[in-house]
């Protein structure tokens, strides 16, 4: 029998999943709670095999009960189930130990399954949000994303020259570049010139 | 803020127009007023010229006209010669001369020409009013005068003591009549421009006020129209809040719930029930689905978190969300490349216009392909929306143009500007562009 706590603040939602659950001879929902902190304080004392998680909470919210129940539960697989499909929650949750991902449009079956696979040792993850994984690992292997024009400023930079002369150089106005690098070091993640000038040195060869 | 200075080149302008007009008038009044002070101060001297005639011939020569002076008698000349130097001492006055009605000359300062007979002029036949005309020197009788001087002559009939009617003539020199036309004009002119130019300040300022109060409306406006948009956006964000917290969070309730009545049917042996139950909770899941793809139309949440380029490439229209037999859904390419950083309210300009282009693109223009370009040039961001649709004609009220003036609407709230360009049958490219802030 695999066990499982529901975390939604939409009572709602939260007997829709129980009667759906119910109908399933190998799962049963153990407990529910309507925020985050409840949630983590319900799953430390039932110890539930599954957690389903819903993301947009008042109060603590999915990603950080999901953290504070990967801690203390290790054994507990949490499957975030929101509306939300977007690639920065996607990430922030899997990032703060969630090992699965279903949308709330999901079929009875897909649930099914995947409260199955989450207690299995296995990580469901909806079409949409694994999209978004894909693109974000192609990206990092991408190394960076930087536009020709980003590149054409960073190649100047590295070379020394002050923005005055990087803007004479490409025909722009100071204040473009200054602009572009903003762009720049939000994209290679480094905080100013030097640490962009080293990386330019090491990967724009 | 470059609203300011925008202001300020408004007023300019505006006063500008106002002033320039205002100097030309001012230039032409001069002008007229000139050319009247010299007909007035002509008219004038004229009337004087008239009156020392008048004058002399009533006060100098009438007395004096007597028997003796007519037949030359050399002290009665001497006489009449001295009083008249006496009384024209400093005046303009060139000659004087005496005739008898058969055009002989009884009298004249010079010498010369006293006992001399000649034609009688015109001014003289003609009755025996005054008359004031510029001096014939081709007539004999005025040879001695200066032929380049301009002079005027004044005729007037004078009594004599025998009873007969003597016509006295004066000369006087134009020239300084003209002067004397300067000097009219001069003392009235200082105060002519004097009014002028104070009038000219009165409406100045009037000009700049007027300016200030139509560029302060303007600045209301915008402000307004800021206002609005932002309560908008506001608006939208706590709909879509709504909708998301509320119903949609129902629709996924109902949808788990029958999902499991349906199992639960199923498990019941009623296949039918079950069936059906399954359905509705299809339905119910798409619906969720439906809210959902809506919720980012009207608020477009990875604006703020994924960035413009990412939120352009949202706006291509999917698959499904054009319904069958209507107009093919058009490819939609974007390229954004080394957008600056922008500022909330730019970004979120740059995202409407393109959503609302794209849209009539996909809706009216049956285009195959529609590009968005997204891009910096010089201290400005541009957003260029285009189609290979059917075009239209930029300005003529159509369907699907409401969208155009919100654009319109939005772009002037930020600042920007949007320019319309179309032809029918040649697609249509709106762009925009605003300064990168």
């Amino acid at each position: 029998m695999i066990s499982v706590v529901v975390v939604d603040d939409h009572e709602v939602v939260v007997q829709g999943l129980r009667l759906l659950l119910a109908e399933q001879e190998d799962i049963e929902v153990i407990g529910s709670a309507h925020d985050g902190a409840e949630g983590a304080r319900l799953v430390e004392e039932l110890r539930p095999d599954v957690v389903l998680m819903d993301l947009s909470m008042p109060g603590t919210d999915g990603i950080e009960a999901t953290r504070v129940i990967t801690e203390s539960c290790p054994s507990t697989s949490v499957v975030i189930l929101t509306t939300y499909g977007d690639r920065d929650r996607v990430l922030a949750s899997l990032d703060a130990g969630a090992v699965g991902y279903l949308m709330k449009d999901v079929s009875p079956q897909a649930l099914h399954d995947g409260v199955r696979a989450a207690a299995g040792g296995g990580s469901p993850i909806d079409a949409r949000a694994a999209r978004a994984l894909v693109e974000s690992r192609q990206d990092a292997a991408g190394g960076h994303r930087l536009t020709g024009k980003q590149e054409e400023v960073l190649r100047l930079v590295a070379e020394g020259l002050p923005n005055r002369l990087v803007a004479r150089r490409l025909d722009i106005t100071e204040k473009t570049v200054k602009a572009h690098l903003t762009q720049i070091y939000a994209t290679l993640g480094v905080t100013d010139r030097v640490q962009a000038a080293l990386w330019a040195q090491e990967h724009l060869r | 803020m470059a609203d300011s200075g925008a202001a300020r080149q408004i007023v300019r302008r505006e006063v500008l127009r106002f002033l320039i007009p205002g100097l030309i008038g001012m230039l032409v009044l001069t002008g007229l007023s000139l050319v009247a002070a010299v007909a007035v101060a002509r008219e004038q001297s004229q009337r004087d010229a008239e009156m020392t005639g008048v004058f002399l011939a009533r006060s100098v020569v009438e007395p004096r006209l007597s028997g003796k002076l007519i037949e030359g008698d050399p002290s009665e000349i001497a006489g009449l010669d001295s009083a008249l130097v006496a009384t024209v001492e400093g005046a303009d006055v060139l000659g004087l001369r005496i005739w008898d009605s058969d055009g002989v000359v009884v009298y004249a300062d010079d010498p010369r020409v006293i006992g001399e007979t000649f034609e009688v002029a015109p001014t003289l036949a003609e009755g025996h009013g005054v008359t004031v005309s510029p001096a014939d020197t081709t007539r004999p009788e005025n040879r001695y005068l200066d032929p380049s001087a301009q002079i005027v002559e004044v005729s007037l009939p004078v009594a004599g003591a025998d009873g007969r009617t003597y016509t006295f003539q004066v000369h006087q020199l134009q020239d300084q009549i003209r002067e004397q036309a300067r000097e009219i004009w001069l003392s009235f002119v200082p105060v002519l421009v004097g009014s002028l130019l104070l009038m000219g300040l009165l409406l100045g300022m009037l000009a700049v006020r007027m300016a200030g109060r139509i560029s302060a409306d303007m600045a209301e406006r915008q402000e307004l129209l800021q206002m609005s948009l932002q309560a908008g956006e506001l608006e939208r964000g706590r709909i879509a809040a709504q909708l998301h917290d509320g119903t949609v969070q129902q629709l996924v309730g109902l949808s788990f719930t029958l999902a499991g009545l349906s199992s639960r049917s199923s498990a019941e042996g009623r296949d039918d029930q079950a069936a059906s139950l399954a359905a509705a909770a299809e339905q119910t899941r798409s619906a969720v689905r439906g809210l959902r793809s809506l919720l980012v139309d009207i608020y477009p949440a990875n604006l703020d978190r994924a960035g413009l380029p990412a939120a352009l490439e949202d706006l291509a229209p999917s698959e499904g969300s054009v319904p069958e037999g209507g107009p093919p859904v058009p490819r939609v390419v974007v390229r954004a490349e080394d957008v600056p950083t922008l500022s909330p309210e730019v970004r979120s300009a740059v995202y409407r216009i393109a959503r609302e282009s794209v849209a009539n693109a996909v809706k009216h223009a049956a285009a195959q392909e529609v590009t968005v370009t997204l891009g910096c040039d010089g201290g400005d961001v541009v957003l260029r929306v285009a189609d290979d649709g059917v075009g239209f004609v930029p300005g003529e009220p159509e369907q699907g143009h409401l969208g155009l003036i919100i654009s319109r609407d939005v772009a002037e709230s930020v600042g920007g500007s949007l320019d319309i360009d179309s032809d029918p049958g040649h697609g249509a490219v709106v762009t925009f562009r605003t300064e990168a802030r």
